[in-house]
Parts: structure tokens; C-alpha cells; sequence
């Protein structure tokens, strides 16, 4: 006799098939260089693919029917269903793996794809390829139709959790408040909030204010769980430009009187449901997993990867599969070890989860780290807070500092020191990196329009970060170096300023992303379209510095770059050249003295970087000698700069070049000192020499006699002076070296 | 270790496995008769041409489901507990028509392996009850041992000879069935075929013992319960409830019910036995001490019996027993037999204790705390036999030194792994 009926325990009328809608696509890149050659969603948590837990949790709510949308590794995402017992004809659920055309930029892209290839035959459950739930979504679909009866204008629920401000599951930059009906739990208005820029007040539709009471609440986690009726997708055909589910469509969707929709919000109550949004909500549901949070989904119990676990006390988890624990190692709480891993003397692992597979030799501490499978760690090792991909190898005496990202593959060479927040992958640089491993990322979709997705908010979404450093200095997001070697083959950069343009790109002050950055840069130009006073431009600067707090040093780096870009090129003919340079600067040169009040010697040394690294390079002479000319720079000013000692560059590097043309401009203000023409003119010809290759024989003789002394007697000076501004300035100065 | 071929059963097997690890289908007693619903419907179903191959699918079954969810021990009990009944009735079968087929079984058992011994136990039993004595005479040393294996030579120069218990089908045979092993042709596969419907109604028997358990194990509720007694009992269990109940019929008594934090079954245990109108009072968990010196008796309910007499049993049972102890105040725990298991818990296995959601115990919503603190939700306590009186089962009232006893007449020795 088969045991009871089978469809019993699904919960629903058991006419209709339900269906889910897996969208396992990102459309982000938070998790680079992880994601490169893998899809986010089969990322391992706990040693199970993220979409294994997202079947698994769409199975205990009864869910019959699953359609998982994807555009990236396509191919990948569907040999991991084929291979995995989802696909036995035992399983429960039916899982059809659709591909998204490379037209799909947005999850509102994708929604409209389901729309399109006519999947959808009535109610339907909404979810990303990465979350983890135990919630009972059947009963949340059962309430959604209940309503639906009564009110055909019920077109979702959304399921959401409460957690105060602070939970470790709360996606820090990416919270939203909810406006509530406190009897029905209708959900009346919604915003997005990131964490940068900070909100401070919220907004609420002024025809909600009438007699009725509201429930206003930002103590929700937003699960990314939605019961959807048919008409969602129809839906966001009509509101064509809605591309995030929430912030675009839900907005819309409720403030939009013509559509009358209703959108309902429901509670989880004692169950557990997140997604994984970034690492830092990787790691916390990977604790909350640990810690029983979502049982009876837990390791000993349910895993959805097969594996069987054995958990001891202190919520440790052993595989039952040939773990290797030599006597004196010692485990920490809250830790999962994989099967086939195996630790040897006197490693320490604390609040970490190790891959199947992996090695962490004697005297290594892993805390708080994701080793994922076949990791091998050397002796003496440490790594904190850090996520490390399938494959990577540490040699001995490394450490990683928290918050890094390292890529598939990656051997760090012993005692390399990676730097806290770094990313680290195998080939070439991260940028390349960014814009080919995932289709769907491309420049438009990062275009300033996004705060969710600009540098200063994913600051909040980093492992182990607490955004505490935002309103610091930009020093770290441009590059977060390494010191000690690493393979050949390994890029380190700051690849978590998502969508910036790469370090490397010396303009890279034009397309800053944050706040301050861009409405610097608008200011800017809006002057100059405008051809607004130098006085006016300057003021609105210097408050827009002082609202957003942000440092000279990045308004100075600013303008010296926007101005230059604004002079055409006139290569070979340094009197043309020089025309060009008088008109920009002779009309705008004006602004960059304003706001480089007594620190010219800094512009000017901006101005060098610049010219040394773009196309620039040949029209340094012509510019500085029109910023003598007008008066923007003096002797002295020209001697300070020349006397800074990053100023001097490399022997060899265009630095140093163009470092040598300041040195015999000087050498020929020494000689016609009250003859403003022939310096004029003595800059011009060193321009020319310069270009035609020989700068040595000029400059040479001059060197030993300028170099040692005066250089000493400048920087005792300014440090006697101006003592305190100076450190400052190094600050900014060695981000844009880094740069 | 055969596996399972038959589509249909397999599938049956897995929806019963998904629902156990997701803990859609939990609590001893529903386990149990899904267990028997799903056994019933592999005897049905399968395809054996010999006994040995039922009961190796059964085995099969049997190891999925106790892989799925270790800690509901019922399950695990319940397919042993079939599989001593298949042999049962096979022996039965093979011993009462012509002499020879009984013989011929034997036979088999010894030339082939001695894995397949288990019918000439059944056999043997059947054979004097005294072999029975004395089998659980000397059952508690081979158990220490936890070594499966029909025991044949029970003395002690045997077990002091061998180093440790061991089958020895053989001898066995040749002591208590002198008729010998001789007859190696005819094959029983047709019997095996034959008495599927006597193995059937052997399962339904099982239950309908499982569904009438509760009123079997109160059956002698007023011989244990007196008038003016103060009765403490702990949560929810439905065994305690029906001899309660059962109980009052004939007693006037006070009913104590700690409230069992953090589920707090006991206020529907008071609900329920409030509304049968005894006297019942709700007390919290951290009471349980300061009431003992008052207490009469304490009757708890067991999630699992293990062999040395032990109990897994609801989150602060333990407490209670200590509580008891210190007052010598009895400790008596209600189950139905199906609930005792072969397993020992020697070094009390902590993942056994099933620790569960810690969000009953400290709400998720709660970030700051959470985050710095690890909760802990245990679903059930170890009740080590020293702190326990006596058991009452549907089997009568048995005290924890005796269990093993229990465990050896019940389930046989080769299915204690599966």
C-alpha cells in the first residue's frame, strides 16, 4: 500500500501545479573574482551549491513545477541540475533550465523573458537562485490565493523577516523600508536604502496620510521570496523601464493610481529566509546555518548536497567521511569540516567552514574564512575573514587579511601578505576579468544612475566589512596592493569598486563614483558649458567639499585632470600646443589656483602624473610654462615641486622625464631670472628636446647641482610650515600614486 | 549491502526519506506506523525469490530511512522489529509442514554464510523456550560487545576462548537441531513466495499494535497511580497523557505539568488533562526542584529506550530525574515497546540530542544578541538508567537493568546494523 496519499503534504489544491521561477542570475558582480568561472548560484554555502538549497527549500514548500532562468554558464547550471537528484525520477520538483537571451540586462529583463516564452499558467512562486529558507512558502501561497479571491487586485506577496538594525543578516547596503497597513499587512509604500549616501529622511505618499493608521518599518529583512500572480509578468511588460523587482517595480506598482494593485507583505515569523546578496550576507547565513537557524535545514540533518555531517558540540560539524584530524589540532565552534579534509598538527580553525577536500598544514589559523573545495593551506598561514575559491594554494606563511576575495586557482607564494578588502584572481588584470565573465555587465548598466551598485555603498556589502571606512579616504578602494610576491599571473586590485573603471586608468578622478565625485565633476562641467565666473565654480566646490567632507587633495586631482582633458593635442608643434593650453588655461587657470590655494606644487605634480601616464606626455613643458606664464605657478612654486621626492619618479620612467624638463625650466628661470620671455622660451626648446630624445644632454650637467642640497632645505622648510596640511596631502598624494 | 531495484518501492522509500530529514513527518509514534506503512509496502510489492532477498530489501529500506534521520529511533526499531517477524513466520512456515524443508533452511544458513542464520535462531527458539532463557541470560555480556551475530555458545569459557562472541551458525545448529545439515536439495523459494500474506497480516498486526499502544501501555495505569497522589510529569507526551487519563478513571489525584521550555508542550498537557477533569497544575521548568519534596511520582514519556536501560526523552528530563533522585522520589517512564532500541549511548552521543531551532528560545529578529551568542535548542535530554525506577510498556513493567533483555527477545541480533 502506498503510504497516504502522496500530494497530501503539498499543501495546495492539488489541481494546480505550482509553480516557482528561479532567476539565477545576479546581474551584479559582487562576488568577483569568485564568480568567474561559475555562476553565482552555484557557489558552495556550507559545501552544497546555492541552488541545491534553493530546490531544497522550494521542495518543502510543496513546489511542483521550477523554472531556472539563466544567462551566464549557462551550460554549467544545467549539467549541475542534470547531475544533481533533483533530477532522479524520484525528485519532487521538475526543474526546466531556460536560457535568457544576452539581451536581458536586469531582472526586470528576465521577468519579461518569463512573460515572453509563456511558462506561467497561474499563481507562482518568485525567487533568486541563492537564498535559503525553511519558511513554509506553500502557506504563504495558500494566504495569497485566499486574498486573491476576495480581491483580484492582489497581485504578490512578499515574504519578509523582521531582524533589527545591526542583524548580521540584513544586507547593510541594500535595506528597504516598508510602509504598512497594521491590520492587513498590506504593503502600501516602499524604499530602497542604501547605506551610502545615508538616508535620512523617508518618503511617504502624502494621500497615505488620511485618517488611517500606518505601520512604518525598516526592522525587515526583504527575503526576495514573492508569491506572484500571472498578471506580475504582464505587468512589468507595461512598466517597461522597471528593471529591479522592488526599487523600480514595487515603487511603481504603488504609487501608481492608475493600476490600483495591491501588494501584500508576509511574515516569516519563527522561519528563516535570506539571499545571498554579497559576501557579507554569505557569510551570515553561512553562520546562521551553522547555528540552526533554518533547521531542519542544517548539515546533520538535510544537507542539501548529500553529505552527512556529524555534529558535536559547539555546533561543530564533522563529515562522516574521511576527515583527517591529527591529536593536537584544534577546531573552534561553529565550524563545518568537509569530507576528505584533513588537518594537521597544531592547525587551528574557528568559525570557518572547509571545503571537501581541503588541507590546512600545522600551525595555519583559519577564522572566520569559506574554504571552498580542495583548498590547501601551508604551515604557519593565516587567514582571516576571507573567502577562498575552489583550488586555491597557499604556501607557507602567508596571511590574508579579512575581507578578500581570492579566486579560483590562485597560488600565493610563501609569505605573501594580502592586504584587507582585496580581490585576487588567476590571469591577467581584474578588469578584463570584470567585463568578460559575465555577459550581462556592461558600462551602461553600471552608469551613475545606480547607488545600490556604486563603490561607497558595496563598501557595506564586503566580508567582514563594516563600512566604518567609507567616509575615509578613497586610498583603499583604488588598490589595495600586496606586498610580497604572488605568481606572475595574479592581478590584485580593487575590484570591489564595481564597475569602476580600472585602477590603472589615470582619469579615473573624472568617474568617481560616489557622491561627492560626481556632483564635483557635474559642477565642473556645468561651468565651463555655462561659462559661469571662476569665482562662482569655486564656491560651489568648496561647499560641496565641505557638505560630503571629502579632501582637497581629490578636488585639486579633479580639476587638474578635467582641464587637461579639455586642451586638444596639437602633437609636433609646440607654439600650437601652447596656443591651446593658453586657451584653457588662461581663461579656467584662475580655478585651479582658487581652490589649490598655496599648494600649487601639488597641482603641478598632479598635472605630471597625469601627462607621464596618458597622451599628454609631450605637452607637459607647453602647459607648465603657460601656468608660469600665467601666473598660475612661480619659481618658487616650480623649485617646492621639484623638490617633492615623488616628483622625481623612476630613473627612466616618463616621471623622471618630465621631472628633468621642470629641473632645466628651472635651470633656465636661474639664469634669465627677470627675463619672463627667454624662460619662455628656454621651457620651449627643453619641450622640443624632450621630444626629440635627448633630454640627457641637456639636463645632465645640471642634475648633482640642483638635486642634493636644495632638496633637503625645501622639505625641512615645508615641514616646518605647514606641518599638519602636509600630512594630509601625503595621504591623498599616495592614492593617486596608487592610482 | 543490496540496494533496492524496484522503481516503484524506491520511490516510495524517497518520499518517506525527504519527509523524514525535513522532519515533515516527526514524533516517534507517526514515524513508526509511516515506517510500517512504507514496510508493508515493500513486502507487497517486491519481487524475492527468497526469504534472504526480502529481507535483504527490507535491510536496504530499512538503512535508507535510519540514514535519513537517525535520531527518530522508532524507525529503525520498527523495521527490525519486521524483520524478526519475517523470519518468525518463515521458520514457522518451514518448521511445520514436512521436517525436511525446516531442515533444508538450515542447511543453507550453514553452507553458505553465516549471515543468513537468523531463520535456525527463529528456529531454535522455537525449539525450547529455555534456549530462550537462557539466550537472554547471557545476552547483556554479548551486548557489551555490540557485536551483530546470532551468539550461539553462551558460556563464558566460550567467550573467553573466542576473545569475543561470535556466530558460529554451526554449532549452533548441531547442539540445539541434532537432525543435521544434510539435504542440500530442495529450494524454498516457493514457500517464500508463499507466505507473503502470512507476512502481511504479521505487519498489520504490528499496526495495529502501534495504533492501540497508548491504551496498551495504561492499561495497569491504577495499579501505579493512587488516590491523593501527586503525579509530576514534564510537556507533551501523548503516552503519559492516555495513562493519566486513564488513570484518573480510577484515582483522584493531582497532576503536576512542568511546561517544558522552550516548546511548552506541558500547557497542552494541562489543557488536555484539565479538560478530563483532573486536578492539574501548570508549573515552569525552574519549579521542577522546589515541588520534588512534594511529588509522589514522576512519570515521564521516552522519545527512545536504548538497550542499557537509558532514555532520550523531552528537553529537562533529566532535570526532573535529578530532582527525584535527590528526593528518592520514583522515576517512571511510559513508552510502548516499539520505541526501545538496540542502540547503546554509552558515550552519549551529542547529535542525538537534536538540537533544534534556537529561534524558539531566542527570537532571530534579536541581531546585536545573536550575533555574539551561540543558542542552543536541544529537542531532547539523556536519562542514564541509574536515574530511572522502572518503565512501563505495553509489555509489561520492566525495570532499566532488564532492558537488555528486552532488546534481545525483540529484535534479532543481526539487524542491530542495517
Amino acid at each position: 500500500m502506498p503510504p497516504k496519499s502522496t500530494v497530501k503534504d503539498a499543501g495546495v489544491e492539488t489541481d494546480e501545479v505550482l509553480q516557482a521561477v528561479v532567476i539565477a542570475e545576479s546581474f551584479n558582480q559582487r562576488f568577483q573574482p569568485l564568480t568567474a568561472n561559475q555562476p553565482r548560484c552555484l557557489l558552495p554555502m556550507c559545501n552544497a551549491p546555492l541552488l541545491d538549497w534553493t530546490f531544497e527549500s522550494l521542495a518543502v514548500a510543496g513546489v511542483h513545477e521550477v523554472f531556472v532562468m539563466c544567462q551566464s554558464h549557462f551550460e554549467s547550471i544545467q549539467q549541475a541540475i542534470q547531475r544533481s537528484k533533483w533530477s532522479l525520477p524520484t525528485s519532487p520538483l521538475k526543474i526546466h533550465a531556460k536560457f535568457l537571451p544576452s539581451t536581458v540586462k536586469s531582472f526586470g529583463d528576465a521577468i519579461r523573458q518569463v512573460d515572453a516564452q509563456q511558462i506561467i499558467t497561474g499563481d507562482f512562486v518568485l525567487v533568486s537562485g541563492d537564498m535559503v529558507c525553511n519558511v513554509r512558502i506553500d502557506e504563504m501561497v495558500k494566504i495569497h490565493k485566499e486574498r486573491r479571491k476576495v480581491d483580484k487586485e492582489v497581485i504578490m506577496t512578499v515574504l519578509v523577516k523582521e531582524a533589527t538594525v545591526g542583524h548580521r543578516t540584513r544586507p547593510k547596503g541594500e535595506t528597504s523600508i516598508f510602509t504598512l497597513d497594521p491590520e492587513s499587512n498590506e504593503c502600501l509604500h516602499y524604499e530602497g536604502v542604501t547605506a551610502v549616501p545615508s538616508l535620512t529622511k523617508a518618503t511617504i505618499p502624502k494621500t497615505l496620510l488620511k485618517g488611517r493608521d500606518l505601520e512604518i518599518r525598516y526592522d525587515l529583512i526583504d527575503c526576495g521570496i514573492d508569491v506572484c500572480s500571472a498578471d506580475v509578468p504582464l505587468l512589468f511588460q507595461d512598466i517597461f523601464h522597471s528593471n529591479d523587482l522592488r526599487r523600480d517595480f514595487m515603487s511603481e506598482v504603488l504609487t501608481s493610481e492608475l493600476l490600483d494593485k495591491k501588494i501584500y507583505c508576509h511574515f516569516a515569523g519563527n522561519g528563516y529566509a535570506a539571499r545571498v546578496r554579497d559576501p557579507r550576507t554569505y557569510a551570515a547565513i553561512s553562520r546562521d546555518i551553522i547555528g540552526r537557524w533554518c533547521f531542519p535545514l542544517v548539515p546533520d540533518d538535510n544537507h542539501p548536497g548529500g553529505h552527512q555531517y556529524e555534529h558535536l558540540p559547539g555546533n561543530r560539524y564533522l563529515a562522516r567521511d574521511k576527515v583527517m584530524l591529527s591529536r593536537n589540532c584544534k577546531i573552534g565552534s561553529n565550524t563545518l569540516i568537509g569530507p576528505g579534509s584533513r588537518l594537521n598538527d597544531t592547525a587551528r580553525v574557528e568559525s570557518s567552514i572547509l571545503g571537501e577536500n581541503c588541507t590546512i598544514s600545522g600551525g595555519a589559523m583559519i577564522r572566520n574564512s569559506y574554504l571552498w573545495n580542495n583548498v590547501v593551506v601551508g604551515t604557519g598561514c593565516i587567514v582571516k575573514e576571507s573567502i577562498l575559491g575552489a583550488g586555491v594554494t597557499l604556501e607557507s606563511g602567508v596571511v590574508i587579511e579579512k575581507g578578500c576575495l581570492i579566486g579560483e586557482g590562485v597560488t600565493l607564494r610563501a609569505h605573501s601578505r594580502i592586504a584587507e578588502f582585496s580581490r585576487v584572481a588567476v590571469g591577467g588584470n581584474l578588469s578584463s576579468l570584470d567585463g568578460g565573465a559575465e555577459p550581462d555587465e556592461n558600462s551602461d548598466s553600471d552608469d551613475v544612475g545606480d547607488p545600490f551598485e556604486s563603490g561607497a555603498n558595496l563598501r557595506y556589502l564586503r566580508l567582514g566589512g563594516t563600512g566604518s571606512d567609507a567616509s575615509e579616504s578613497d586610498t583603499e578602494d583604488e588598490s589595495s596592493g600586496t606586498e610580497g610576491d604572488t605568481d606572475d599571473d595574479v592581478s590584485v586590485g580593487g575590484a570591489d569598486l564595481k564597475g569602476d573603471v580600472p585602477s590603472s586608468d589615470p582619469w579615473v578622478s573624472l568617474h568617481w563614483k560616489d557622491e561627492f565625485g560626481r556632483e564635483a565633476f557635474q559642477t565642473i562641467k556645468r561651468g565651463v558649458d555655462e561659462n559661469i565666473r571662476v569665482d562662482d565654480i569655486a564656491l560651489e566646490l568648496k561647499t560641496l567639499r565641505m557638505a560630503n567632507n571629502a579632501d582637497m587633495g581629490r578636488v585639486r586631482i579633479m580639476v587638474v585632470a578635467f582641464f587637461l582633458k579639455q586642451m586638444p593635442i596639437i602633437a609636433g608643434n609646440s607654439t600650437k600646443q601652447k596656443e591651446s593650453a593658453q586657451e584653457v588655461f588662461g581663461k579656467w587657470g584662475g580655478l585651479i589656483t582658487t581652490l589649490c590655494q598655496g599648494e600649487m606644487q601639488m597641482a603641478l605634480q598632479r598635472l605630471q602624473i597625469l601627462c607621464s601616464e596618458t597622451e599628454y606626455l609631450p605637452t607637459f613643458g607647453s602647459v607648465v610654462s603657460i601656468w608660469f606664464l600665467e601666473e598660475m605657478v612661480d619659481e618658487d612654486i616650480i623649485k617646492k615641486w621639484h623638490a617633492l621626492p615623488e616628483s622625481r619618479g623612476a630613473e627612466g620612467s616618463n616621471m623622471n622625464k618630465l621631472w628633468r624638463i621642470g629641473q632645466s625650466m628651472l635651470a633656465a628661470l636661474a639664469q634669465g631670472s627677470d627675463d619672463d620671455t627667454t624662460s619662455e622660451e628656454t621651457g620651449d626648446e627643453d619641450d622640443e628636446d624632450e621630444s626629440e630624445g635627448e633630454p640627457d644632454k641637456a639636463t645632465a650637467p645640471v642634475t648633482p647641482k640642483v638635486q642634493g642640497p636644495p632638496t633637503g632645505g625645501n622639505t625641512a622648510k615645508e615641514s616646518d610650515d605647514e606641518e599638519e596640511e602636509e600630512e594630509e596631502d601625503e595621504d591623498s598624494d599616495d592614492s593617486d600614486e596608487e592610482e | 549491502m543490496s540496494d533496492i531495484a524496484d522503481a516503484g518501492i524506491l520511490k516510495q522509500v524517497d518520499l518517506l526519506t525527504s519527509k523524514l530529514r525535513r522532519r515533515q513527518l516527526a514524533g516517534a509514534q507517526e514515524s513508526a506506523m509511516e515506517t510500517t506503512l512504507l514496510i508493508k509496502y515493500v513486502v507487497t510489492n517486491a519481487k524475492f525469490g527468497t526469504i534472504e532477498e526480502l529481507i535483504s530489501i527490507i535491510k536496504a529500506t530499512g538503512r535508507r530511512l535510519v540514514e535519513a534521520q537517525p535520531k527518530e529511533h522508532t524507525v529503525g526499531n520498527i523495521v527490525r522489529r519486521i524483520l524478526r517477524l519475517i523470519r518468525e513466520e518463515w521458520a514457522a512456515a518451514a518448521s511445520n509442514p514436512p521436517q525436511e524443508d525446516g531442515d533444508e533452511e538450515q542447511n543453507e544458513d550453514g553452507s553458505e554464510t553465516p549471515k543468513k542464520s537468523k531463520a535456525t535462531l527463529a528456529y531454535s527458539k522455537l525449539l525450547g523456550s529455555h534456549l530462550g532463557a537462557q539466550a537472554s541470560i547471557a545476552s547483556p555480556i554479548t551486548r557489551l560487545r555490540t557485536v551483530p551475530g546470532a551468539d550461539s555458545q553462551y558460556s563464558l569459557s566460550n567467550f573467553v576462548l573466542h576473545g569475543r562472541p561470535h556466530r558460529d551458525a554451526n554449532m549452533f545448529s548441531s547442539i540445539f537441531s541434532s537432525s543435521g545439515r544434510t539435504d542440500p536439495t530442495a529450494k524454498p523459494s516457493k514457500n517464500a513466495e508463499s507466505i507473503r500474506p502470512a507476512l502481511i497480516s504479521a505487519i498489520e498486526e504490528v499496526l495495529d499494535d502501534l495504533e492501540t499502544v497508548f491504551d496498551t501501555v495504561s492499561s495497569a495505569a491504577k495499579d501505579h497511580i493512587h488516590s491523593d497522589e501527586i503525579i509530576l510529569t514534564l510537556g507533551m507526551s501523548r503516552t503519559v497523557e492516555a495513562f493519566l487519563k486513564k488513570a484518573a478513571m480510577d484515582r483522584n489525584y493531582t497532576a503536576l505539568i512542568a511546561e517544558a521550555a522552550p516548546s511548552f508542550s506541558g500547557h497542552q498537557m494541562a489543557r488536555s488533562l484539565a479538560a478530563a477533569g483532573i486536578n492539574s497544575i501548570l508549573i515552569p521548568d525552574s519549579a521542577v526542584y522546589a515541588v520534588m519534596s512534594r511529588v509522589n511520582k514522576v512519570i515521564l514519556g521516552a522519545h527512545a529506550i536504548l538497550a542499557n536501560g537509558g532514555v532520550f526523552s523531552a528537553a529537562g528530563s533529566i532535570l526532573a530525574a535529578h530532582a527525584a533522585q535527590t528526593h528518592r522520589t520514583p522515576v517512571v517512564f511510559c513508552a510502548g515497546q516499539f520505541k526501545l532500541s538496540p542502540l547503546w549511548n554509552v558515550y552519549h552521543a551529542h547529535g542525538s540530542l537534536d538540537f533544534a531551532n534556537p529561534a524558539h528560545v531566542l527570537g532571530f529578529e534579536e541581531g546585536r544578541l545573536m550575533d555574539q551568542v551561540d543558542v542552543l535548542n536541544p529537542t531532547y535530554d539523556y536519562v542514564p538508567p541509574e536515574l530511572i525506577n522502572v518503565f512501563i510498556t505495553n509489555d509489561g513493567d520492566i525495570p532499566p537493568a532488564s532492558m537488555n533483555r528486552l532488546v534481545k527477545e525483540t529484535y534479532d541480533d543481526e539487524d542491530y546494523q542495517m
